[in-house]
């Protein structure tokens, strides 16, 4: 045996005499485990090289075996030739390459395209830990304050948050964040890659006049295992990636908060808040390919007193109605991913159950979805200038509504919208949403054109549209790219406005367009402009109180973006968009005429990683209110001003991350710690009114807010 | 000053985390159902054919400029100020209300006659600093006939006739706390009340004073009836009693018409009795000769007209007027 001083684990390797026992070596990198597949093994003349999984048999030789591999730092040790089996090596990585990446440079089948991966997701201040959470560091993305109602709120270049769909590997989930605001329903480490497409999508994303948000989940290495578990001050979670035999693998995690288990009801809450999630992904590597089974859930519970018991006396606190929320969705997927010949073919098929119970005292109700989806695409090259995209996609939910009130509850509008409402219900509403579409994708020398054409229809509002998408890539220096687009998108209003509306509505209609330009600046800098708008007929206007209205509504704006990044060391970003967005001639609910982003993530040595993050956002638009008595119950009511006329703050949040890493030879333990921070006058959530609304104010969260988790990663 | 609520607390870090939004810090409003001030419609109904609006001036139990009042009846216009008669068939009532100041409201309130809302009865109740539901109605009190004596005791307000209604209890902003109960019975503290985690315990006392308020009761239907409330707190009399409201006199005066003169004073009655001068019993006709021309016709003055603004302090104080004297109340 020989001891390494230092962080270096003992490396031992036995001599390999030729009437010694066989000696085989596996080299794994230090601090993952992982196997370093290619590494010479080199003693005396003769030199062998690892497999995939990292092993190899050594040569016999007397001397010191020297290991080295790329991007790893060589070891040269001397070998007891008396000891056969199979002796681990750990070889520790080199100091970073400094390996620029061009973000500008990937290809996209859309125009308009920003992409999140894992490894900046898990390193950007402000995300602790959640992969949808940077989703608002994107350009054209609003950015909404930290813990509003609104803060889960996905709402692209304007539009409503209802006008922008999520895809979840190419399905729509019933709803993306724990208690719509507080954490998305994936697990960082099983994200691949989370990407928005803003507006002027290509044909293949329909039935979304806002824009899309698309998440891929991670697929297991073949070659290992790796697991995790990680908690923080308010989860527990654990991971496990890991082939499965020679053809299979699996992917899952779960999570649940803790909080409930800690702590029970208080002068708040009547059942402490509670939350969990799964994600279960299996793989069958076939020719060509795979098959694959995904199982995903989530589900959210709480109960809380509706009025704000501080403000209340005790007779009226003891009268305090309880809303008890609870919510929780299960998905189960079967995809495809087949290359045949030049055309790869990619399948979803999903069922998705929802089910929505909100209840206060004897009124409650209770949502219940049933959502079969299918969604293909197939994509093949018919030579060197000419790719043929083609594909469709359906929806079929079915949604089962059961209110029981006796009054109105606007103010529980985001958390049991049908209650809210008031008008008892027993109903189901059945409808079926889909598309197909057809792209060629023509390359003639610098430039890329695209002529998609898409057919939308839905049955509920028994209506069909003809969406021709148009764009154009140009490569002007190998530097310099323009980009254009020009298309129309429809969607159709959600079921419940549908049922609830007077008159029959109509599919929102959106022409939409973008010009767009980006430069990689002495190939480490990247800078990009991209100026849009978007004309929208009958953006549908769906408020507690008031009928379901049809409306027109445009936005426009420009985006102006930098960034530079040097994988796994480095990358700063920031963003600045100006844009207005209109309904009936008014502002739009989340018109925010500026919005602005700073991110800088930096790895000062393996162990450090320092990051902050800045946001600054124009406040949201609201309707004031002023109050008229209604005699027979002593009580006030809402009258809606000028809608949108009234503004929030600015909002403005700054966000750190301290990282500290220690590897093991085959784990890694990681404690990190950030730190939020909303300067007292950006730190506006919402507007409350007096009880007979003569006057208002906001409702502040917390200016300050440090948050530790410590992770470990096998 | 009236206290006002603290702050809200925010809960443990890990709820303002999950649910950041329901548990942020909500700030206290100055106003409040409890509380009268500032300006206010209080309540609004039909009584004896003719339309009824609580104008609360924001000063206390007086006006000293007219509100002005807008009324119509199911869209139609019906009229203006005070004493609008209703017409038979009417179902709804709108009013639209304006003060000098430019406080505006407007509403609306089913006809419906209700008969008189019944006498109040009265106790002191000795409290502890609890001020929770349980610890109040563990103790009972001594009634009395209009406040109580020593101001560091609660003073019980019990409305006997409950059934059916639901009861409003509000305070004129002067120092005092109405707590509520149960559905037919409150407690007016002269004090600060202060909530900490949760636990409501009385705070600084505001010493002996003459407190106000109005009580509404509601039958949810529009048959809504009123009453303003004297509650003396630490303050000797004698008193004359008139409904719920309690002037001090030079001398105790028996029940019955009583001629008074009044002058200007402080809040929350904004009036004092100058002069008290016992006329005839109650079982008696009014005596003539007292009708002021605020007030429509009858000869007997309503201390809710100077409440509600339907008389301003300039045209009742220096003037003979004609009240009714009640006895004291009887102890149930």
């Amino acid at each position: 045996m020989i001891a390494v001083p230092g962080l270096i684990p003992a490396l031992v390797l036995g001599g390999a005499a030729a009437a010694q026992p066989p000696v085989r070596a596996r080299v794994l990198v230090h601090g993952s485990g992982d196997p370093v597949e290619g590494a010479a093994l080199r003693c005396g003349g003769a030199e062998v090289h690892t497999d995939p999984a990292g092993e190899a048999a050594l040569p016999p030789c007397d001397g010191p075996v020297e290991v080295r591999a790329v991007g790893y730092i060589t070891q040269e040790l001397s070998v007891d030739p008396g000891r056969g089996g199979v002796w681990r090596v750990h070889l520790k990585p080199e100091p970073t390459i400094a390996e620029v990446v061009v973000e500008a440079r990937a290809e996209s089948p859309h125009p308009s395209r920003q992409v999140l991966d894992r490894e900046r997701v898990e390193k950007v201040p402000g995300a602790f830990e959640d992969p949808f959470r940077l989703a608002q560091s994107l350009p054209g993305v609003a950015s909404t304050p930290e813990y509003s109602p609104s803060a889960g709120a996905f709402v692209l270049r304007g539009a409503a948050p209802g006008e922008s769909r999520v895809f979840f590997d190419g399905v729509e989930l019933p709803y993306l964040y724990h208690f719509q605001q507080y954490a998305s329903v994936v697990h960082s480490r099983l994200l691949d890659e989370l990407a928005v497409y803003p507006s002027s999508t290509g044909p293949a994303w329909g039935d979304a006049v806002g824009g899309v948000a698309a998440i891929r989940s991670r697929r297991a290495d073949p070659l290992r295992a790796h697991a995790g578990v990680n908690v923080n001050a308010i989860t527990g979670a654990g991971y496990v990636l890991t082939p499965i035999g020679e053809h299979l693998s699996l992917s899952a995690s779960a999570r649940r908060s803790f909080a409930d288990l800690l702590d029970d009801a208080n002068d708040q809450y009547t059942v402490w808040p509670a939350f969990w999630d799964y994600l279960t992904r299996v793989d069958r590597r076939v020719s060509g390919g795979s098959y694959g089974l995904t199982l995903i859930g989530a589900g959210d519970r709480y109960g809380r007193y509706v009025g704000d018991t501080g403000l209340m006396d005790p007779l009226a606190q003891a009268a305090a109605p309880d809303l008890r929320f609870e919510r929780a969705f299960h998905g189960a997927m079967l995809h495809a991913d087949l290359v045949r010949g030049s055309a790869r073919h990619e399948s979803v098929v999903a069922l998705v159950v929802d089910r929505w119970a909100a209840d206060v005292g004897a009124e409650g109700q209770l949502r219940q979805t049933l959502a079969p989806q299918l969604r293909h695409q197939t994509t093949a090259r018919l030579g060197d200038r000419l790719t043929l995209a083609g594909g469709g996609d359906l929806r079929a939910p079915r949604v089962q509504r059961e209110v029981d009130a006796r009054r109105g509850w606007p103010e529980l509008q985001a958390e049991a919208p049908l209650l809210a409402q008031g008008a008892p219900l027993d109903d189901t509403l059945s409808r079926v949403t889909g598309g197909v579409w057809a792209e060629p994708r023509l390359r003639l020398g610098p430039a890329l054109l695209r002529g998609g054409l898409r057919v939308q229809a839905d049955s509920l509002v028994q209506a069909a549209a003809l969406e021709p998408r148009l764009s154009a890539e140009v490569e002007a220096t190998p530097d310099l790219r323009l980009r254009a687009a020009f298309g129309r998108t429809t969607q159709a209003p959600e079921a419940d406005s549908v049922a609830r509306a007077a008159d029959p509505l109509r599919l929102i209609d959106a022409w939409q367009g973008l010009a767009a330009v980006d430069w990689a600046v002495a190939g480490r800098w990247e800078l990009g402009a991209e100026a849009w708008a978007r004309r929208v007929d009958g953006a549908v206007l769906d408020l507690p109180g008031a009928p379901v209205a049809q409306v027109d509504g445009e936005a426009y704006g420009v985006e102006l973006t930098t960034r530079s990044r040097i994988r796994e060391r480095f990358f700063a970003y920031a963003s600045l968009a100006l844009a207005r967005s209109f309904r009936a001639d008014a502002p739009g609910p989340f018109d925010q005429p500026v919005i602005a982003n700073a991110v800088v993530s930096w790895d000062p040595t393996d162990a450090w990683n320092l990051g902050l993050r800045w946001r600054l956002a124009s406040g949201l638009p609201y309707t004031p209110l002023s109050g008229e008595y209604e005699g027979n119950t002593d009580t006030w009511s809402p009258v809606q001003g000028d809608a949108y006329s009234a503004r929030l703050p600015t909002y403005q949040k700054l966000d750190l991350h301290v990282e500290r890493a220690w590897a093991f030879p085959s784990w890694t333990l990681t404690g990190y710690l950030e730190a939020w921070w909303v300067p007292a006058r950006g730190n506006a959530m919402y507007v409350v009114h007096a009880y007979d609304y003569s006057q208002s104010a906001t409702v502040a969260g917390p200016p300050i807010l440090p948050l530790m988790g410590l992770r470990a990663d096998l | 000053m009236r206290p006002l609520p603290p702050p809200r607390r925010p809960a443990w870090p890990a709820a303002v985390a999950l649910l950041g939004g329901a548990a942020g810090c909500q700030p206290a409003f100055p106003v409040e159902r409890h509380l009268l001030g500032p300006p206010r419609l209080a309540a609004l109904g039909a009584a004896d054919g003719e339309a009824r609006a609580a104008v609360y001036s924001g000063l206390g139990l007086f006006h000293d400029d007219a509100p002005a009042l807008w009324w119509s009846a199911d869209g139609r216009p019906l009229g203006e100020g005070f004493g609008v008669a209703v017409p038979d068939g009417a179902a709804r009532l709108e009013v639209e209300v304006e003060l000098p100041d430019g406080s505006a409201w407007s509403g609306g309130v089913d006809v419906r006659e209700a008969p008189p809302l019944g006498a109040l009865q009265r106790a002191q109740v000795p409290l502890s600093r609890d001020l929770s539901l349980a610890a109040r109605r563990s103790v009972d009190g001594a009634p009395v006939p209009d406040g109580v004596d020593d101001d560091q005791d609660a003073l019980r307000l019990s409305f006997g006739a409950a059934d059916g209604l639901e009861l409003r209890w509000m305070l004129v902003d002067a120092g005092a706390t109405v707590l509520e109960l149960d559905e037919a019975r409150a407690d007016v503290i002269a004090a600060e009340v202060l909530r900490d985690d949760g636990a409501w315990t009385r705070g600084r006392w505001t010493g002996p004073a003459p407190h106000a308020g109005l009580l509404l009761g509601l039958d949810g239907r529009g048959g809504n009836r009123w009453t303003w409330m004297d509650l003396p707190f630490g303050e000797d009399g004698p008193w004359l009693r008139i409904g719920e409201r309690r002037l001090p006199v030079p001398e105790a005066l028996p029940p019955g018409w009583v001629e008074l003169r009044l002058a200007d004073g402080p809040p929350p009655a904004g009036v004092e009795v100058e002069q008290a001068r016992w006329l005839a019993p109650a079982e008696d006709p009014p005596p003539p000769g007292y009708a002021l021309a605020c007030g429509g016709g009858p000869d007997a003055f309503d201390l809710a007209w100077l409440a509600e603004g339907r008389c301003v302090r300039a045209e009742v104080v220096g003037r003979a007027l004609l009240v009714l004297s009640d006895p004291p109340a009887e102890a149930p």
